[in-house]
């Protein structure tokens, strides 16, 4: 079932399967060491949070979709490492794809391509009619100017509503320690925020 | 929530991301991971059942050894664990007496007693299992209570039970990350050592029998994190003496109280998946079947009299065993419409054959007393015997998961269906409820180059007419004996020479058409073993001796009807001629010595 939710926010999709928001996805993530079958339930089921994920942290689909596939066939090879139950399955995958994202991003030319196209969209898109396409591009390249941990912290507390508990079993930190990391990644986002406005406003 | 987040989260609330899902993206990656899934190596997947499943958690302990040897029986590409596979095959008792400690120090002993086809007996610290392949009798040793149940071979056959298909059944997979090493110093002329590693999951040692092949002793050690009680190190001994039936009987012990038979289908309290469990049953009924008969269907390509295309080939298949096999064509390519109806019957005991044509109302006897055929496992040349291939086959591709996909019509009978997946391939199975036996198998492939091939009309253990397999022409048909029969030693170098010649074809096909510069590939490429290719090179009344037949690769640009791969070795030109194969296949005897010499020069 597809269901779109959000007034306030952009629309977002999420995918709801019915069948695995019960007890039985526990049951579904054991299954699925073993039967392909329940594996597609369980990849179908977390497919679409986890592409956002990585569209919400590279900002390119393409580069989101690469990053996905590489999400997923690391769960098929680990899957059988996993112990818990499905709310830790989903901080897994999160674990999984904040590293895959980071792994993409660390090979320079992919980040300072990543960079460039951010930058001249930015400065090209300021005139532009969408509102939406100019404060992304902004976004990114402030975004990029932060370390990946902070990057992970922002993109997961912003974009995909996790708590701040939720955030550190994902990073495997304290609360606290996350916290203090989110009060400093938006002071330089706000920086950077407010340099690249100043700049295009030139 | 501070100023600053508030601050962050409207900013970021005005933005529209274009973060909206590709199903066909979706779509695309779920084929790839499938693709990656089959290519796991099993003992994960067994691992992770034993540890998650709330029954067999308390199994884990002795069945980390087994599960290790479970990658053992993997290996296609190690010589001497594909000998102990076959040792194993051979295997109708076995014992296995373990010691296992666990993370925390405690020392548990078990033993598993097995004897085909349905016996099974589990002995531990907790509870005695017993399974006679109708009732399965679970003696809990602490409550002092026993219960019966049915059987599990209904839902997990014996010869599917890990245990057991350790021993008999293998999986011939090549499961990568599983090192093995044969320990020189250590081993000596009776028995054989190896040194065990999987991944960082295992290390140990095996001992073997160096004449039959069969572990004697196996010692494991699992690394990484466990749980305290989970097994960090076990033993198993191995024995394969004679069992007594009584090991396996099902008396309750003085001092037990027996509880209500417990419902089928029930396991732990858990309903069990019973879509596996038709499919299962299904499969190993399957197997047992004295009589089978289908209707397959699949395209062929044809080439000839001028014509070449595809067309649907409809076949009647059908055996009975021991030894009776009848084959009917139903449909022909359209060159050659004389072919439609045309029947082959097989009487192996008679060593017979039988093909007749209504089309012109024509019979041929062949006499079969010199028909052989290479058996794969040991490369030995044996006389042909009935083909039950299909049947085999069926159940290796019942290996995979299985989703039931429930209940649907076919032909005005309710069936149930059941799918399973393994590589590319998409295995559909229509059973009958009634009886569990499968009415029609389907196999698709992801791959859109490969066409889907259909046996329907499924009747297993239905009266077969003897009729059916006469060896005599039907009424009004003209009989002739085929005179064409070869000397029996030209039979056999002919066998010898297309089987090697079908390897190497099939080498090509995997190789970019390019067939291997010397017949030792064939043992890399993994499509057979050494001592297969060394006992099918041999002459076949001495199959240990030198080889008696050479390989020169084609050369390049050469027409494949013309060029020999393959040739009988000789010291003076033999008086029937010489055993030839050639690049498109196709096996002759060459009679004259001039044109042999034509041939490959």
């Amino acid at each position: 079932m597809v269901m779109i939710v959000g007034t306030c926010k952009p629309e977002r999709i999420i995918s709801v399967d019915n069948d695995n928001k019960t007890a039985g996805q526990s049951n579904l993530i054991i299954e699925a060491c073993s039967n392909p079958s329940a594996f597609v339930r369980l990849y179908r089921s977390h497919y679409d949070a986890v592409f956002r994920y990585c569209v919400h942290r590279l900002f390119e689909r393409q580069a989101a979709e690469d990053v996905t596939c590489d999400v997923f066939l690391k769960v098929v090879e680990n899957i059988h490492c996993f112990r818990g139950n499905e709310h830790q399955f989903r901080n897994w995958l999160y674990r999984i794809a904040t590293n895959a994202v980071n792994n993409y991003l660390r090979t320079t030319a992919r980040r300072n391509r990543l960079l460039k196209v951010a930058r001249e969209q930015a400065n090209s898109q300021v005139a532009d009619c969408g509102e939406s396409a100019e404060k992304i591009a902004v976004l990114r390249e402030a975004v990029f100017a932060l370390r990946p941990r902070y990057q992970t912290i922002i993109t997961l507390r912003f974009f995909e509503d996790l708590k701040l508990t939720e955030i550190a079993e994902v990073l495997g930190s304290s609360p606290g320690t996350v916290r203090s990391q989110l009060a400093r990644a938006l002071a330089k986002l706000r920086k950077v925020l407010d340099k690249v406005s100043q700049r295009n406003q030139r | 929530m501070n100023n600053n987040e508030k601050q962050f989260e409207d900013f970021v609330s005005k933005i529209k991301f274009d973060d909206i899902p590709d199903p066909s993206h979706r779509d695309r990656l779920e084929q790839d991971l499938l693709a990656a899934i089959a290519k796991q190596p099993r003992q994960i997947k067994i691992w992770r059942i034993i540890m998650k499943s709330r029954m067999t958690k308390l199994a884990a302990a002795a069945v980390i050894i087994i599960t290790v040897l479970f990658t053992i029986n993997s290996l296609d590409n190690t010589t001497a664990w594909a000998q102990i596979a076959r040792a194993l095959d051979e295997v109708e008792n076995a014992r296995i007496d373990m010691k296992i400690i666990t993370a925390n120090g405690n020392l548990e002993e078990q033993r598993y007693f097995f004897k085909k086809p349905y016996f099974l007996r589990e002995e531990r610290s907790e509870f005695i299992a017993i399974d006679d392949g109708v009732n399965f009798l679970l003696l809990n040793k602490r409550n002092k209570t026993a219960q019966f149940k049915d059987s599990l071979s209904e839902w997990q056959p014996i010869s599917k039970h890990p245990e057991f298909k350790t021993l008999g059944l293998f999986r011939r997979k090549h499961t990568e990350g599983f090192e093995l090493k044969k320990l020189v110093v250590e081993s000596n002329e009776t028995t054989l050592v190896y040194s065990i590693k999987y991944q960082e999951f295992a290390t140990g040692k095996a001992w073997v029998d160096a004449a039959t092949m069969l572990p004697l002793r196996i010692e494991v050690t699992l690394s990484g994190e466990l749980e305290p009680n989970a097994a960090k190190e076990g033993e198993a001994v191995f024995s394969y003496e004679p069992i007594s039936d009584e090991v396996f009987s099902m008396e309750i012990p003085a001092g037990y109280e027996e509880l209500p038979r417990k419902k089928s289908g029930v396991m732990g309290g858990k309903v069990i998946n019973r879509g596996s469990s038709i499919f299962a049953a299904a499969m190993d009924r399957m197997k047992h079947a004295r009589t089978f008969s289908c209707t397959a269907i699949f395209e062929v390509a044809y080439e000839g009299s001028g014509k070449r295309g595809k067309y649907l080939l409809k076949q009647r298949l059908m055996f009975k065993e021991p030894d009776r096999e009848r084959h009917e064509k139903l449909t022909s390519a359209p060159p050659w419409p004389q072919y439609i109806g045309e029947v082959t019957i097989w009487h192996y005991g008679k060593r017979q054959q039988l093909q007749f044509r209504p089309f012109d109302k024509t019979a041929e006897f062949h006499d079969m007393s010199s028909d052989y055929f290479i058996d794969e496992k040991t490369g030995e040349l044996k006389l042909t015997q009935l083909n039950t291939r299909l049947r085999d086959r069926l159940l290796e591709w019942s290996a995979g998961a299985v989703e039931d996909l429930g209940r649907v019509e076919l032909e005005g009978q309710s069936v149930r269906m059941l799918q399973s997946r393994k590589d590319k391939r998409i295995t559909t199975v229509w059973v009958n409820p009634e009886t569990s036996y499968p009415v029609q198998i389907e196999h698709k492939w992801t791959d859109q180059s490969r066409s889907p091939v259909m046996y329907t009309s499924i009747q297993i253990d239905a009266e077969l007419d003897d009729a059916l397999f006469s060896l005599e022409p039907p009424e009004g048909y003209t009989l002739s004996v085929d005179k064409s029969a070869w000397p029996d030693d030209k039979k056999k170098i002919m066998t010898k020479v297309k089987y090697l010649g079908l390897w190497c074809l099939n080498y090509a096909n995997d190789n970019d058409d390019q067939f291997p510069g010397e017949l030792a590939e064939l043992v890399k490429a993994g499509i057979i073993t050494d001592e297969v290719l060394k006992r099918v090179l041999a002459a076949p009344d001495e199959p240990d001796g030198l080889p008696v037949i050479r390989y020169r690769p084609p050369r390049a640009n050469a027409d494949t009807s013309t060029e020999v791969i393959l040739f009988e070795i000789f010291d003076q030109w033999p008086e029937g001629g010489v055993v030839a194969c050639f690049a498109d296949g196709h096996c002759e005897i060459i009679p004259e010595q001039n044109r042999f010499e034509e041939l490959i020069r």
